[in-house]
C-alpha cells in the first residue's frame, strides 16, 4: 500500500483529503481508494433479493455506495471504497524527496540535519544489503575448516549463517544555518480562494521544513501598498487587507530583513513569495530590479503565481502564467536560465503539491 | 492448550485460554455431542482486535503469502471495525484439527455464542459431502506457499511476483467448481482404429423414401459426419486442445501456457487456495444456518439468549455481506429454512399428500390430520384420537408441571410423536442418569483419594455433572407428558371431543396409497445438511409458502416511476424470487467461462466462451482480463460473448436495454417479458489492440426479472 501511495502521492495530497498529524501520535491518515482488480463479472447492477413487507413497484430508496461524496451519483458508479492507510510522519516525508536547494555551509550556529551511513556488519538483515565481500570470506572461512574447499575448483557457497549484512548508524550532521522567508500579497485582489491555495503550500512546506530541519528559522512578510513583517504564520495567513499592490514593498522589506537578521554570510536565505500578480504598473521593474539586487546573496528565489481560473482570463503565455503583463509573466522573461529563480503558476489547491516539488524538490 | 505438533504455529505467541473459557468451551462441546453432532477436535484461541483483522484479511490462515490485497483487506477491516460496521463474529478454519478464534475484546456471553456456532459449522465441516474433498492439512499447505512466494521474491524479484499474483488474482474465479469431485481417468489412445461413422439412414419402402430421407436432411447429416469425424481426427492428432472445453481456465494456464516454472508455481498456489475456499462459498446460507440453528438451539438449552437476538447477531457479522447490493444475509436465510425443514419433516408438510390435498379445512388443519393418519384404523384408534385431543389441550392451558411458556402450536405434533415413545425415551434418560451418577462419584472418590490425574478428574465431574443437570430437565420435562397419561389413564382429563370431519375421513381414503411419516424432521435436517449444497437446497425447501410467510421480494434499481438511482421493489413471486437466489449462487454469482480452443485459427491463439445466462458481462473490466489472459498466453485471445446491453458512453456504467422481443411460443406475458435481443460478440486481444466483431444475432432469456 505504502509503495502506491507514494505513486500516486499528488492525488492523495488534496487539503482535506489526508488527515493532519497530531502531535501525541505523528501519524498521517491517508484514504486510499480500494483498488478493485479487474475480473469477469456481470455488468448491469440487477439488484437483489429482500425481506419484509413489500408492494411491486414499492420505492426502497437511494442505492448506497461506498462514500458519501459520491452519494449525488449514486447508484450510477460503482462504490467508491476507501481504506484508511496510516504511516507515520517520517515516512511521509521521505516520500516527499525533498531537500534545499543550493545549500551551503554558513555561519557558526550549525542546524542538524541526520543521515545514515553503513558503517558495520551484522549477522541478520535483509538480503539486499548483504556485504558479498565479507559473505564470500566467511564461507571460505568455513569450507577450508571443513576442508570442501578445492583449490582446484573454488566453488565457494555461502550458507545461512555465512552471510553478512551491512548495518547502518544515524549520524548527526551539522548542517547549515538557514532561514525561509515566507512573503505574501494580501492586497484586495487576493481572495478567499487564493488564500486557501497559499494557506496549503505553506503548510506543505512548513510541515516538510519543521520535521526535516530541526533548527530553522522562518520569518513571515505580508504587503499591499507597504510591507511589514508579522510574527506567526497564523497572522501570515490570515491577514487581509483592501489596498492596493506594491510588490517591490515586500522585496524592499525582505532586504530589510536579510540585513538586519539574517546577514547573508552566516545564512543560507530562502524567499518564498506569492502573488496573484496584478501589480501596480509602474512598480514591475522596480520590482525586478530589487529582485535581480537580492540574488547574490540568497539562495533560491521561489515565486508562486496563484492563477485562478476565471472565466474573463483566456489562453496561457509560454511561462505557463495565463495573462500577458502579470508579474509572473514579467518575471519568467527576465530570469531565463537562471538557476536561483524558481517559478510556479497556481490554478487550485491540487497544484500545492507541483508547487512544493517546483521549490524544494531534488 | 494443546499444541499439536507439526502445525506451524498458528499464532506466533499463543496464550493459554483463560480458565474460565476453557470451562464454556468444554460444557458446550459436551452439549453438541449430546445433539449428536459430529465435529473434529476443536482448539480455540484467543486474539485481539488486531490479529482478528489480520486473521480474517488472510483468510483465517496466518501464515500466508504476503501481498498488498492482504493489507488491503486488513486495513478496511480495521476500518469497519473501528466505525462499527462490522465486527468479525466467528472464524473458524475447516482443517482437521479445526481452529477457531474468539476475540478477546468480547463478553463470556458473546463467547459461549461464538463457541457453540463455532460446533455448528465443525460438524456441517465434516459431514457434508461437498465440502468432503477438502485437505484437512490446509494450514500447513498454506504455509507451505507462503514459503514458496517468498522464494520466488527472493529470486524473482519482488515486482514480478507481485505482478504475477495481481493477475492470477483477476482470473481467480476461473475455475471448476466442481473439479474436487470429478475423477478423471487418464484416456490411453487406442491403437485398434475405431469404426468409421456412418449415418443411420431409415429404412423404407420405395413410396416413403423421399418423405422418410429428404435430400435437405442427408446433406445435412453428411456436413454434420464431416465435421465430427474431422474433430475426432484432430482428437486423435492430439491437435484439439483441449478436447472437451473446460471450465478450469486457471488449471489450463498452467498446463498449456508458455510460463517459466516458478510462474506456473504460483498460479498453481492461487488455484489450490482457491479450490480450498470455493466449496464453503457454494455451501453458505446452509453452513451459516446450520450453525445458528444449534447455536440458538444450544443457547436457549443454557438460558441465555432469545431466537431473535440470534439473528441480530449474526446479522450484524453478515455486515461484509450487507455491503454488496444483492447480497443474501446467509445466517438469516439459512436459519429460517433450517426451521422450516424441521417444522414440515415434524409435521408431514411435505410430499404429495400435503401438496395435492384438495380440501381447506384439512390444510389448515394440518397438524390434526397428520395425528389421526398416524392413528387412523389401528388398535383402539378412536381413544388414542381422544387423547390426542387432551393431550394438546392439556398442555396448551400449562398443566401436569408442563411449562406454558415452552408451549408452541407448532411443536404439538412432534411432542406427540414423543409422547407416542415416552417409555423408551423416559428409559434411557434413566440409563443416562444413572451412569452419570456413577462417573460423578468415581471422580469424587478420585480427587478425594489424589490417585487420578486431579485436574481430570476435576473436569470429568463437572462436565458430567453439567450433563446430569441436562438429563433432569429433560426427565421433568417429559414428566409431565407422563404424568398426562397417568390421569388420562385415569379419566381425570378434562378435554372437547373433537368429532371428525367427513372430510378428513373422504381424502384419508383417497390418500390411502401414499406414505408419510411425522415427527422427522431432524432425522431430515441431518439427511439435508450430509447431502445437500446451496443450490439445490434453495431449489428444494425455498417453497412458495415459505417465501410468502417470510416475505422474500426481489428489488433491482428503479424504472418507471422509481429514480435510477433508487432501489424499487420487483417482484414478490415466490419464483421469480427463488430464480433469483438461485441464479446469485450459481457459480458463485460469476459468470461461466469455458476454454474451448486452444489453437484457434491454427495459430495458437486461445478461445474463452462465455455461456451467457441472461446478464451481460461488465465490458471494461472484461477487456482488462483479456489484457492479463494475453500476459500469460503470450499469444491473440478471443473471448466470445452475447451483448443484450448497450453501453452509455457518457457513463459506462449505466446501460441501456435493448428492445424486448415478443416471442411467439411464449405462454405467459411474464415470459414474453423475458425475453432479449442480443448480439453474440467476440472480443480479442492481441497485445497492442482490442477488437470487437459481430457474429450472430441471438436471443437469450433473462434469468428473472428486472
Amino acid at each position: 500500500m505504502k509503495g502506491r501511495i507514494k505513486k500516486e502521492l499528488r492525488a492523495y495530497l488534496k487539503p482535506g483529503v489526508i488527515t493532519l498529524p497530531t502531535k501525541e501520535r505523528g501519524i498521517i491518515t491517508i484514504p486510499v481508494p480500494v483498488i478493485d482488480l479487474p475480473d469477469l463479472r456481470y455488468g448491469m447492477n440487477f439488484g437483489g433479493v429482500g425481506q419484509g413487507a413489500a408492494e411491486p413497484g414499492q420505492d426502497l430508496g437511494p442505492i448506497a455506495t461506498g462514500q458519501s461524496d459520491d452519494a449525488k451519483q449514486a447508484g450510477t458508479k460503482p462504490g467508491l471504497d476507501f481504506v484508511d492507510v496510516e504511516i507515520t510522519n517520517e515516512e511521509f516525508l521521505e516520500m516527499l524527496e525533498a531537500e534545499l536547494p543550493q545549500i551551503q555551509p554558513k555561519g557558526t550556529r550549525l542546524i542538524d540535519s541526520e543521515d545514515v551511513k553503513y558503517t558495520s556488519v551484522r549477522r541478520m538483515g535483509p538480503e539486499s544489503l548483504r556485504h558479498l565481500k565479507r559473505t564470500w570470506k566467511e564461507a571460505l572461512k568455513r569450507q577450508i575448516s571443513e576442508g570442501s574447499y578445492d583449490p582446484e575448483q573454488p566453488t565457494i557457497i555461502p550458507t545461512k549463517e555465512n552471510k553478512r549484512y551491512r548495518s547502518w548508524e544515524i549520524i548527526k550532521k551539522p548542517q547549515n544555518n538557514a532561514v525561509v522567508v515566507f512573503m505574501r500579497d494580501v492586497s484586495g485582489s487576493m481572495g478567499p480562494e487564493e488564500r486557501e491555495v497559499v494557506r496549503y503550500v505553506c503548510w506543505l512546506t512548513g510541515l516538510w521544513l519543521k520535521r526535516q530541519y530541526n533548527a530553522l528559522e522562518t520569518a513571515y512578510i505580508a504587503h499591499d501598498t507597504r510591507a511589514w513583517e508579522v510574527s506567526t504564520e497564523q497572522e501570515f495567513l490570515e491577514h487581509h487587507s483592501m489596498g492596493g499592490t506594491i510588490i517591490s514593498s515586500a522585496h524592499e522589506k525582505l532586504e530589510d530583513v536579510i540585513n538586519r537578521r539574517f546577514p547573508p554570510k552566516d545564512w543560507n536565505i530562502y524567499p518564498i513569495y506569492f502573488s496573484d500578480g496584478f501589480n501596480w504598473g509602474p512598480d514591475d521593474r522596480k520590482a525586478i530590479e530589487r529582485i535581480q539586487n537580492l540574488l547574490p546573496s540568497i539562495n533560491q528565489y521561489a515565486y508562486g503565481e496563484i492563477d485562478l481560473e476565471r472565466w474573463w482570463w483566456k489562453g496561457t503565455t509560454p511561462g505557463g502564467f495565463s495573462a500577458p503583463g502579470k508579474f509572473g509573466h514579467i518575471l519568467a522573461n527576465e530570469f531565463v536560465g537562471e538557476e536561483k529563480v524558481v517559478y510556479t503558476s497556481l490554478k487550485n489547491t491540487d497544484d500545492a503539491f507541483d508547487a512544493f516539488k517546483t521549490f524544494f524538490g531534488n | 492448550m494443546i499444541r499439536v505438533s507439526g502445525l506451524p504455529g498458528m499464532m506466533m505467541n499463543r496464550k493459554e485460554l483463560p480458565e474460565e473459557i476453557k470451562e464454556v468451551v468444554r460444557l458446550i462441546e459436551q452439549k453438541a455431542r449430546r445433539a449428536r453432532l459430529d465435529f473434529p477436535l476443536v482448539i480455540f484461541e484467543l486474539v485481539n482486535e488486531q490479529e482478528m483483522n489480520g486473521l480474517a484479511a488472510t483468510g483465517g490462515f496466518p501464515l500466508r503469502w504476503s501481498h498488498w490485497i492482504h493489507g488491503q483487506e486488513f486495513e478496511r477491516m480495521k476500518k469497519f471495525y473501528r466505525y462499527g460496521i462490522s465486527i468479525i463474529y466467528e472464524m473458524v478454519i475447516n482443517t482437521a484439527p479445526a481452529y477457531a478464534y474468539l476475540l478477546n475484546s468480547n463478553s463470556l456471553t458473546d463467547h459461549k455464542m461464538v463457541i457453540a456456532h463455532v460446533y455448528g459449522h465443525c460438524d456441517f465441516f465434516k459431514n457434508n459431502v461437498w465440502l468432503s474433498h477438502f485437505n484437512p492439512k490446509m494450514a500447513d499447505e498454506i504455509a507451505d506457499h507462503a514459503i514458496r512466494v517468498d522464494k520466488y521474491k527472493e529470486e524473482k524479484g519482488q515486482e514480478a511476483v507481485e505482478k504475477l499474483i495481481d493477475d492470477g488474482l483477476s482470473i481467480l474465479d476461473l475455475i471448476d467448481l466442481h473439479a474436487p469431485h470429478i475423477r478423471r481417468e487418464r484416456k490411453e489412445r487406442d491403437p485398434v482404429p475405431k469404426e468409421p461413422k456412418r449415418v443411420q439412414i431409415p429404412e423404407g419402402k420405395g413410396y416413403l423414401e423421399e418423405y422418410l430421407n429428404p435430400v435437405e436432411w442427408l446433406e445435412k447429416e453428411r456436413e454434420e459426419l464431416k465435421k465430427r469425424e474431422e474433430l475426432e481426427r484432430a482428437i486423435e492428432q492430439g491437435l484439439k486442445i483441449p478436447v472437451e472445453p473446460t471450465r478450469d481456465v486457471v488449471g489450463f494456464l498452467i498446463q498449456y501456457a508458455p510460463l517459466e516454472q516458478w510462474q506456473r508455481d504460483l498460479l498453481a498456489i492461487l488455484r489450490e487456495e482457491n479450490c480450498y475456499v470455493a466449496p464453503q462459498g457454494q455451501t453458505k446460507i446452509m453452513n451459516e444456518g446450520w450453525a445458528s440453528y444449534w447455536q440458538s438451539k444450544m443457547m436457549i438449552e443454557l438460558g441465555l439468549a432469545e431466537s431473535k437476538e440470534i439473528v441480530d447477531y449474526a446479522a450484524r457479522s453478515a455486515g461484509t455481506w450487507a455491503e454488496y447490493p444483492g447480497a443474501i444475509n446467509p445466517y438469516k436465510l439459512g436459519l429460517e429454512l433450517w426451521r422450516d425443514i424441521e417444522w414440515r419433516w415434524d409435521t408431514g408438510r411435505h410430499g404429495p399428500v400435503y401438496e395435492n390435498c384438495p380440501f381447506q379445512e384439512i390444510l389448515e388443519n394440518w397438524d390434526e390430520f397428520v395425528v389421526l393418519r398416524a392413528l387412523y384404523r389401528k388398535p383402539l384408534w378412536e381413544r388414542q384420537w381422544d387423547e390426542w385431543c387432551a393431550f394438546q389441550e392439556a398442555l396448551s392451558r400449562g398443566e401436569f408441571g408442563f411449562s406454558k411458556e415452552v408451549w408452541d402450536k407448532k411443536k404439538a405434533v412432534k411432542w406427540w410423536c414423543e409422547y407416542q415413545d415416552l417409555e423408551t425415551i423416559l428409559s434411557r434418560l434413566e440409563n443416562q442418569k444413572s451412569e452419570l451418577t456413577e462417573k460423578i462419584e468415581r471422580a469424587g472418590q478420585a480427587l478425594a483419594g489424589f490417585e487420578a490425574d486431579v485436574q481430570n478428574s476435576a473436569w470429568v465431574r463437572q462436565i458430567c455433572e453439567s450433563d446430569l443437570e441436562d438429563v433432569k430437565a429433560d426427565i421433568a420435562f417429559y414428566g409431565s407428558f407422563a404424568a398426562f397419561r397417568k390421569a388420562f389413564n385415569e379419566m381425570k382429563v378434562r378435554f372437547k371431543r373433537r368429532v371428525i370431519p367427513e372430510n378428513y375421513l373422504l381424502y384419508l381414503d383417497q390418500s390411502k396409497g401414499e406414505k408419510l411419516e411425522i415427527g422427522t424432521g431432524l432425522e431430515k435436517m441431518f439427511e439435508v445438511r450430509t447431502f445437500y449444497n446451496d443450490i439445490n437446497f434453495i431449489s428444494e425447501f425455498f417453497t412458495d409458502e415459505f417465501c410468502k410467510r417470510h416475505q422474500y421480494y426481489t428489488y433491482a434499481p428503479g424504472t418507471g416511476g422509481v429514480p435510477r438511482d433508487h432501489y424499487a421493489v420487483v417482484s414478490t413471486d415466490a419464483r421469480q424470487v427463488r430464480d433469483k437466489i438461485l441464479f446469485m449462487l450459481t457459480n458463485l454469482g460469476k459468470p461461466i467461462i469455458y476454454v474451448s480452443n486452444a489453437n484457434h485459427q491454427g495459430r495458437g491463439e486461445l478461445y474463452l466462451d462465455h455461456v451467457h445466462e441472461g446478464m451481460d458481462l461488465r465490458l471494461d473490466y472484461m477487456k482488462a482480463v483479456l489484457e492479463i489472459l494475453y500476459r500469460y498466453w503470450q499469444k491473440k485471445v478471443h473471448l466470445e460473448t452475447t451483448v443484450t446491453q448497450e453501453e452509455r458512453k457518457s457513463d459506462p456504467y449505466e446501460w441501456l436495454r435493448k428492445d424486448i422481443v415478443q416471442d411467439p411460443y411464449a405462454r405467459t406475458e411474464e415470459e414474453q417479458k423475458r425475453i432479449l435481443k442480443g448480439e453474440r460478440r467476440i472480443f480479442s486481444y492481441d497485445g497492442i489492440r482490442h477488437e470487437e466483431r459481430k457474429i450472430a444475432e441471438v436471443k437469450v432469456q433473462r434469468p428473472f426479472m428486472t
